[in-house]
């Protein structure tokens, strides 16, 4: 028996996968690159330009709690949450390689089943009404990472990606699949795609390496691949990320976005020392995450304004 | 906010939040595409409530950059390989030199901070209220740097004292240069053709040379010293004074680098005796720690009395004559070895000791003073040095003289200027005195007769119109009554142990590290109305420094040495009468 530890801090909620994403699953298609008897690790042409390497992050903090008195009704629970989302360039192909967030978006949001709750805090922080339609509590923070997810489509749309780059997507790819040259970036595995000999050949991957394209087939569609980043451990799956992209496009296409994600990402890996969820939590994921933290700005000052505020409307 | 940064005319950032703004110092962020270097001058506004704006002004102390967005030291190479985002951010440290109207509140965070220039920067420096500027040099913007000239003539201050290591720090440079941009400038007007300097020359044959142009003047420097509003030209009146050679009979000046226009200088013996010269032989004549010195003034005293002085600047004294200054230390050493003069001669109750360790000193005197006091040279030839004469700088070298010869000659000297000065009764015209190797003459601990004369130009020097210009390795083994006494102080280079005393206090902490790496030419100058130090990049000198760099004499120093000698002065001698 093997135990191996996985550099996870256990504290990290994940965002990537569900299980219930993989309701009625049928077997993975795994003929679409090569044949599934041919099945290796493959190593991508080193030797190509490194494309440029767009990802996409958010980060949210729940700012406080508040009860709406709404006259003649009983008190609605609501959250305050400030949340951010952009999009970080790595150009590692110019003279002068740089990386820099290129867009930005920050928004603050009252989450609650009223429709007209908002707040001020401050002259430069007002939560603006959101309205959730469940009840239970834990659908304030579900519309929360909704609101999130969907800030997150907005800038990765606004930052255009060019042919040859690759767009990183936190997460799985739902929803967002209609964005070009996206991937989406599952750090951790809720379960297993692959059994058998496909699942020899994960164990088997280098840092560097990818297995060949495969089709999941559920409710939904999607091509998908492993990669293996270093810094994770051999052979454990410590180390090892599941890549998604849209099942509407062209296979080539598909094989371009794998090896594309094969040369880079690895590269981008962090190291342990540094990120509690390296490897998979990529560097400039690490650095765009905290310039959105700054922007989200001080939650003592901000929850001081909240408290002496008064509602907007 | 867009507003103003629209209307302001060259902003090169904001204050930032991230530090305490204090009216005395705040940081400032800089905008991308701008920068701030050391001694840039900025100025930053702000409303007071119910008040008319504030304008804060200051100067750049320290300069930094750091990546916002790294929190480990590698990260840095994450970031050049584009692997993490970051942003690199330029800080500046100013240190506030003037807030007007003077309400002492801190500029607010986000403020727009404008590069200073033109009004803006006169009167962040206090240029727009000196009405006699004397010009200092560049500061490192290239923009010129003034001088209140009532610090330095007395008006409201005096005395200067310049501080670096032997060598690099350019202290006698400066000096010099301080000396004619004050004399070619408008700053004191007219008077600056009476005023007078008097430069002590320890080292080499440096000053040697202030009459003769620079050849290696070039129009860059002449457009230089043109921007300072002075003339790129040699200092027009200089006499150069130095000892006799040793050893010669002729009294001729030891001087290699020039045989024109320069006089030797000794003393008769005569005026050894009258003007009772004996304690400045005795580097610690005033030590009340030491019995001898008793003894000194004591003799000093008697030969004040007895000396008759005779034509060729001999004496006779005690019946013998004397023409030399080894034959008074033998009649001297005879008179107190006696047991029948040595009474009248040393005064009572002066054990033989006593005696004793006074002739020991007097004897191992006779090689150092022994070329200085003279009775074998022509009478009425001009040998005493002062400033008295026509030239208005008079250079005294002391290069070739023994330690205890050069302390014989500042002490006679200074005591003969102060006493000319003192009778004067009036400040004006000026006397400039450049002395460097102050700790050596006036050292921190014990006394002597020299300290004491420059103690009391430091303390009198101002009223009386005599202004030191005091130079030396470290100020910290200097007479702090000196030193404390001096409105302006200049450092050039300096060691890094005497860097961190604290008579260098007034330098401000980034400073006190740059004053270890100071280039020659670069001083910084510290005045009484401004807070900071200003550094200043001085011109290369238009006159010669070396005989390399000499032009062409100047007509004044072409007579011979003989000549100096006046034909006529024969004819007014009473005694001697023509002979026909």
């Amino acid at each position: 028996m093997r135990i191996s530890v996985s550099a996870w801090d256990p504290g990290y909620a994940d965002s990537g996968e569900r299980l219930s994403d993989a309701r009625g699953l049928t077997g993975p298609e795994l003929d679409v690159e090569v044949p599934s008897v041919d099945w290796m690790p493959l190593r991508p042409d080193a030797s190509a330009p490194p494309p440029r390497v767009l990802l996409v992050d958010g980060v949210r903090r729940l700012d406080a709690r508040v009860d709406i008195d709404v006259p003649g009704q009983p008190p609605v629970p609501g959250l305050c949450a400030s949340y951010a989302a952009g999009v970080v360039v790595c150009d590692l192909a110019s003279h002068s390689p740089n990386a820099s967030m290129v867009t930005s978006r920050v928004e603050r949001g009252l989450f609650s089943s009223v429709a007209d709750a908002e707040l001020s805090a401050g002259p430069v922080a007002a939560y603006q009404a959101r309205r959730v339609t469940g009840a239970e509590p834990g659908d304030l923070v579900n519309a929360v990472q909704e609101r999130l997810t969907s800030l997150e489509v907005a800038v990765a749309a606004e930052a255009e990606p060019a042919d040859a780059d690759l767009l990183v997507l936190d997460g799985a790819l739902r929803r967002r699949e209609h964005l070009r040259r996206a991937v989406g970036f599952i750090k951790s595995h809720q379960r297993r795609y692959l059994t058998d000999e496909p699942a020899k050949v994960v164990d088997r991957l280098k840092p560097g390496e990818r297995t060949p394209v495969f089709l999941l087939k559920t409710s939904w569609q999607r091509y998908t691949w492993y990669i293996r980043l270093p810094g994770g451990g051999d052979g454990s799956w410590a180390g090892v990320a599941r890549l998604e992209a849209a099942a509407e496009l062209p296979v080539d296409t598909v094989i371009g976005l794998a090896d594309a994600s094969a040369l880079m990402l690895p590269r981008l890996a962090s190291s342990a020392h540094k990120d509690p969820r390296a490897p998979q939590n990529l560097t400039p994921i690490a650095g765009l995450e905290r310039m959105l933290r700054a922007k989200l700005g001080d939650p003592r000052l901000l929850l001081r304004n909240l408290r002496t505020s008064r509602p907007v409307g | 906010m867009m507003v103003r940064m629209a209307e302001a005319e060259d902003v090169v950032g904001r204050v930032l939040g991230t530090e305490d703004a204090t009216p005395l110092t705040f940081w400032v962020a800089i905008a991308p595409d701008s920068y701030l270097q050391l001694d840039d001058v900025v100025v930053t506004r702000r409303e007071v409530a119910g008040r008319e704006p504030v304008t804060v002004s200051g100067v750049v102390t320290a300069v930094r950059s750091r990546h916002e967005g790294a929190q480990f030291d590698s990260d840095v190479f994450a970031i050049s390989e584009g692997h993490l985002p970051a942003q690199v951010q330029e800080a500046a440290e100013i240190t506030v030199t003037r807030v007007d109207p003077e309400v002492f509140v801190p500029p607010r965070p986000g403020d727009a901070v404008m590069r200073a220039s033109g009004a803006a920067r006169d009167s962040a420096l206090y240029f727009d209220q000196m009405t006699r500027q004397i010009p200092l040099g560049f500061s490192r913007d290239g923009e010129p740097v003034f001088l209140n000239a009532d610090f330095l003539d007395g008006t409201r201050g005096a005395h200067v004292s310049i501080s670096g290591i032997s060598g690099v720090a350019t202290k006698t440079s400066f000096a010099t240069w301080l000396l004619y941009s004050l004399l070619h400038s408008q700053a004191i007007g007219p008077e600056a053709v009476n005023t007078k300097a008097l430069i002590f020359n320890v080292k080499g044959e440096d000053l040697l040379l202030l009459d003769h142009d620079n050849t290696r003047l070039d129009d860059t420097l002449r457009d230089s010293y043109a921007r300072l509003g002075l003339p790129a030209k040699a200092f027009g009146s200089v006499t150069v004074m130095a000892p006799p050679r040793q050893g010669d009979r002729n009294g001729v000046p030891d001087v290699a680098c020039r045989s024109t226009g320069v006089e030797s200088f000794y003393w008769t013996v005569a005026q050894f005796c009258s003007e009772r010269l004996l304690p400045f032989v005795f580097a610690d004549a005033d030590d009340e720690r030491q019995q001898y010195t008793m003894v000194v003034h004591q003799v000093a005293a008697k030969l004040h009395r007895e000396a008759q002085p005779k034509d060729d600047g001999g004496a006779v004294i005690d019946g013998q004559l004397v023409s030399s200054y080894g034959a008074l230390v033998d009649l001297l050493c005879d008179r107190l070895s006696d047991d029948t003069t040595r009474g009248t001669w040393a005064g009572t109750a002066v054990g033989l000791g006593t005696i004793n360790a006074f002739i020991r000193r007097l004897i191992s005197s006779t090689r150092d003073i022994g070329r200085l006091v003279r009775g074998d040279l022509p009478p009425r030839r001009a040998h005493g040095v002062g400033t008295d004469h026509d030239a208005q700088v008079t250079v005294v070298d002391l290069h070739n003289l023994p330690d205890r010869a050069q302390r014989f000659v500042v002490g006679v000297t200074l005591r003969g200027e102060f006493e000319r000065k003192e009778k004067a009764g009036t400040a004006r015209p000026l006397q400039f005195v450049v002395l460097d190797e102050l700790n050596k003459y006036a050292p921190r601990d014990g006394t002597s007769p020299i300290k004491e004369i420059l103690l009391d130009i430091a303390e009198r020097g101002r009223s009386l119109g005599v202004i030191l210009i005091g130079a030396q390795q470290t100020a910290s083994e200097v007479e702090r009554r000196i030193a404390a006494n001096s409105a302006i102080r200049v450092v050039g280079r300096l060691d890094p142990a005497e860097a961190n005393r604290p008579e260098y206090g007034f330098l401000a902490t980034g400073q006190r590290q740059r004053a270890l790496m100071a280039k020659p030419g670069t001083m910084f100058v510290a005045q009484p109305e401004l807070p900071v130090p200003l550094v200043v990049n001085f011109p290369f000198p238009a006159w010669a420094t070396r005989p390399a760099e000499a032009g062409a004499a100047p007509a004044s120093a072409l007579r011979s040495v003989t000549q100096t000698v006046d034909p006529f002065a024969l004819a007014g001698d009473d005694e001697d009468d023509i002979p026909f």
